[in-house]
């Protein structure tokens, strides 16, 4: 298991590097798909029911995102953790008996958590740093939204195919 | 038995909180050395992506030889320019002289790369840190004196460069050439305004925005952007306008800091 695990906290490094670096070039209005969170949000979603080891996930993309960032330690671990804990509850909500993993479950729980993510954010980097303002809504809401449903769909079926990659 | 094991899982739960916090307490203490550290090991990796995906963006500009085309004729309009700015700075020379001002000519200037960009905010990240002479609020420029922002935070190595378009900025702009003055705004998102500007000024769109000595917060003359879409009401005293800003983060790679600058 502990591979597995090193092998994902390798794969957030990565993917927070090509967030500010490589991706930065094909941004659409500023906006950057974030990689680090779809992983956390496809891995909540496959996860086994009533199974939180996950949480490890949402530490780690939070603290390697805060250590990329000019946030205080702290700020997107926290967010992170919110969302994840956000997944696992309305799955338990939403999810139909037989354990289907359906993209109709996914894509508006998926919305949301970027919507969460975004307040959170702004949210607790303003309580704790006023020397940037961070902007909540607004037309780049949507863009994120849609640039970021590409790269979470594609990755909900590379999840589906893939159970390996499942937590 | 069950208030047993529920009290040990409260208690449990609450260590748990403890430990959270007094390990982010320790890593906020070092915060600097930390990130300082991460940057270090990680800014070769960073650069290779940051120059792959400019260069993969630049093949698959679909618009390239239109591009081409469009900077011809700017460079030939440039052209122009220059001749008659050559000569306008042969008078401002005078001028300067004349009133006394102590302004300098040239800047002195610190090279530095782009290494990241953060993805929630309007802020990079820059190859030179305190041990370079960087110092926090020093501004940040590109090779054709188009204004990127200021130092917000300086690590040993590495700095943050806030951009002009976040939503912390405010200072005063003057439109090239014309004798309006104004307030430059960031708005978030890559968004910038220009406000303040007097009603009675004839600004009109395509107008170059460069900062103006009033302010004193950057030097004057950078090349801020270009006057977009102008809001002019009867009911605000004021009219206000769009800027498309110059500086483009796509197309750049490396940047300079202004380090003799003092506002």
């Amino acid at each position: 298991m502990w591979h597995k695990n090193l092998i994902i906290i390798l794969f957030l490094y990565l993917f927070v590097l090509l967030e500010g670096g490589f991706l930065n070039h094909f941004a659409i209005c500023g906006v950057v798909p974030n990689l680090v969170l779809i992983l956390l949000c496809l891995a909540a979603f496959f996860e086994k029911p009533h199974g939180y080891s996950g949480i490890f996930l949402a530490v780690f993309s939070g603290l390697f995102l805060d250590i990329f960032s000019k946030l205080f330690f702290g700020v997107s671990i926290l967010t992170m953790v919110i969302i994840y804990l956000l997944i696992r509850e309305l799955i338990h909500i939403l999810r139909d008996t037989r354990q289907k993993h359906s993209i109709f479950y996914f894509i508006p729980i998926f919305i949301l958590c970027l919507i969460m993510y975004d307040f959170f954010l702004i949210l607790f980097s303003y309580l704790t740093d006023h020397s940037v303002l961070l902007s909540f809504g607004g037309y780049t809401l949507l863009i994120k939204i849609a640039y970021n449903l590409v790269f979470a769909t594609a990755g909900f079926m590379l999840f589906k195919k893939l159970p390996a990659l499942r937590l | 038995m069950i208030i047993n094991s529920q009290k040990k899982k409260i208690s449990k739960i609450i260590i748990a909180v403890l430990v959270i916090i007094l390990v982010l307490f320790i890593l906020n203490c070092f915060r600097s050395n930390i990130k300082n550290f991460f940057y270090l090991i990680s800014s070769p990796i960073q650069k290779s992506f940051w120059g792959a995906g400019n260069d993969i963006s630049k093949i698959l500009g679909s618009d390239l030889r239109k591009e081409v085309i469009n900077l011809r004729i700017k460079n030939h309009e440039i052209s122009n320019q220059i001749s008659i700015l050559e000569n306008l700075e042969k008078e401002n020379q005078e001028l300067r002289q004349a009133l006394d001002l102590n302004l300098q000519k040239d800047f002195k200037l610190i090279f530095a790369g782009i290494i990241s960009k953060d993805s929630a905010a309007n802020i990079i990240l820059i190859d030179r840190g305190s041990e370079d002479g960087i110092l926090k609020d020093m501004p940040v420029i590109n090779s054709q004196n188009v204004l990127f922002g200021r130092v917000l935070e300086v690590y040993k190595s590495f700095s943050r460069v806030s951009l002009i378009v976040d939503k912390t900025y405010v200072f005063d702009a003057k439109v090239q050439g014309k004798e309006i003055y104004g307030v430059v705004r960031g708005g978030g998102d890559y968004n910038l305004y220009f406000d303040f500007i007097s009603k009675e000024a004839e600004l009109k769109e395509e107008d170059v925005l460069m900062t103006s000595v009033l302010g004193g917060e950057f030097p004057q003359n950078l090349l801020v952007g270009k006057v977009g879409k102008i809001n002019k009401e009867d009911t605000k005293p004021f009219q206000s306008a769009d800027i498309n800003a110059f500086f483009d983060l796509k197309e750049t790679d490396n940047l300079f800091v202004i380090t003799n600058f003092k506002n």
